[in-house]
């Protein structure tokens, strides 16, 4: 009696061995489309330049080392998009000469620069990078659309900014 | 039913399953992570490539001369921008430069103003260096130049209109005007 016991148990287990486990990679493969997603679509942190459609001209300049205050210029529409490096995301129209729709952007362009000078003062450290200003400019945007940025840098005391180019070896 | 027959009815049963490859499925699906990275690694390299340029740019600073002295002030200005400077002026056809006097006073007149044609609408950039360069010695310009594109060109011709300034040499001061016209 005991040894058809543990014979039955031998069987059973060696069954359950060869049985095909067909659940078995699907929650590896969905951890790996979750990576996929999260790096490419959702946590744009990983990269700041993920999630903005600003296509910059192909140009070989300096290369860009320290991104700064990072900002993302595209259209939408009729709108401005303005998307920076810390996912803060500013609208206005095409062309506005209204200074009062920049205020927000220079109120935090304001609040960039004194975060930026008090890291400075703690580290005892100058650093011209952390408050130069990096416009990612898309290709289809004329000069009338920066020049309120351009009004907006100066507003916010920033005088170093600078054009994000690709670079194409 | 006999022992053997029953036997016989599991050896076969067992065989059956041990017959269906169970590693297919595993296989196709590794293959296919495989697939995924591959073609993931390859779109992100395509569509976003790790190295970036920048043109840099900056703002002329005014200092307040009625509360801080020039002396007092900890950096010293590195350049002035007065009458003498150049300007050019970016238009859709054309390239005009000058004095920033000759813009600022006698707008009308053409004897301190020079032009250079765009060559099937691309900017001329070797020419205009190479007419700066001439002029800057023969005006006795200043070092600082003052870059003002119209409001409808694109930024792209923008941004290399003005690296090319900057790369030229001519000036040490690059600076991209807006709202002077």
């Amino acid at each position: 009696m005991r040894s058809t016991l543990w014979f039955a148990l031998v069987q059973r287990t060696r069954e359950r061995l060869i049985e095909p486990l067909l659940w078995f990679p699907f929650p590896a493969l969905i951890g790996f489309g979750l990576v996929i997603v999260l790096r490419g679509h959702l946590l744009t942190g990983f990269n700041h330049r993920l999630g903005t459609r600003a296509d910059v001209v192909h140009l070989n300049a300096e290369t860009l080392t320290a991104p700064g205050i990072w900002i993302s210029i595209y259209q939408d529409k009729d709108q401005l998009v303005l998307v920076t490096d810390d996912h803060n995301r500013f609208m206005w129209p095409l062309g506005t000469r209204d200074m009062k729709t920049l205020k927000p952007f220079i109120d935090y362009l304001n609040k960039r620069t004194a975060e930026a000078a008090f890291k400075q003062t703690l580290s005892l450290e100058i650093e011209k990078d952390r408050t130069r200003a990096v416009l990612a400019v898309d290709q289809k945007l004329k000069y009338i659309h920066i020049r309120p940025i351009l009004f907006a840098l100066v507003e916010a005391k920033i005088s170093n900014y600078g054009f994000e180019t690709r670079v194409v070896n | 039913m006999t022992a053997l027959t029953i036997l016989q009815s599991k050896i076969l049963r067992t065989k059956k399953r041990l017959s269906s490859n169970v590693w297919y499925l595993p296989i196709i699906v590794l293959a296919l992570l495989l697939l995924m990275t591959f073609l993931s690694t390859a779109l992100r390299g395509i569509s976003m490539p790790g190295s970036f340029g920048i043109v840099e740019a900056e703002f002329p600073v005014v200092t307040d001369e009625k509360t801080v002295n020039p002396e007092e002030t900890w950096a010293q200005p590195r350049a002035t921008i007065d009458n003498n400077a150049a300007i050019v002026i970016l238009t859709r056809d054309r390239f005009y430069f000058g004095q920033l006097s000759s813009f600022g006073k006698d707008l009308s007149a053409v004897h301190n103003k020079f032009q250079i044609p765009h060559i099937d609408g691309a900017p001329d950039l070797p020419r205009l260096v190479l007419d700066l360069s001439k002029w800057q010695i023969e005006a006795k310009a200043g070092r600082s130049l003052v870059f003002v594109p119209t409001e409808d060109i694109p930024m792209p011709i923008v941004i290399q209109c003005f690296a090319a300034l900057k790369k030229s040499g001519l000036f040490d001061q690059v600076i991209l005007g807006g709202g002077l016209l």
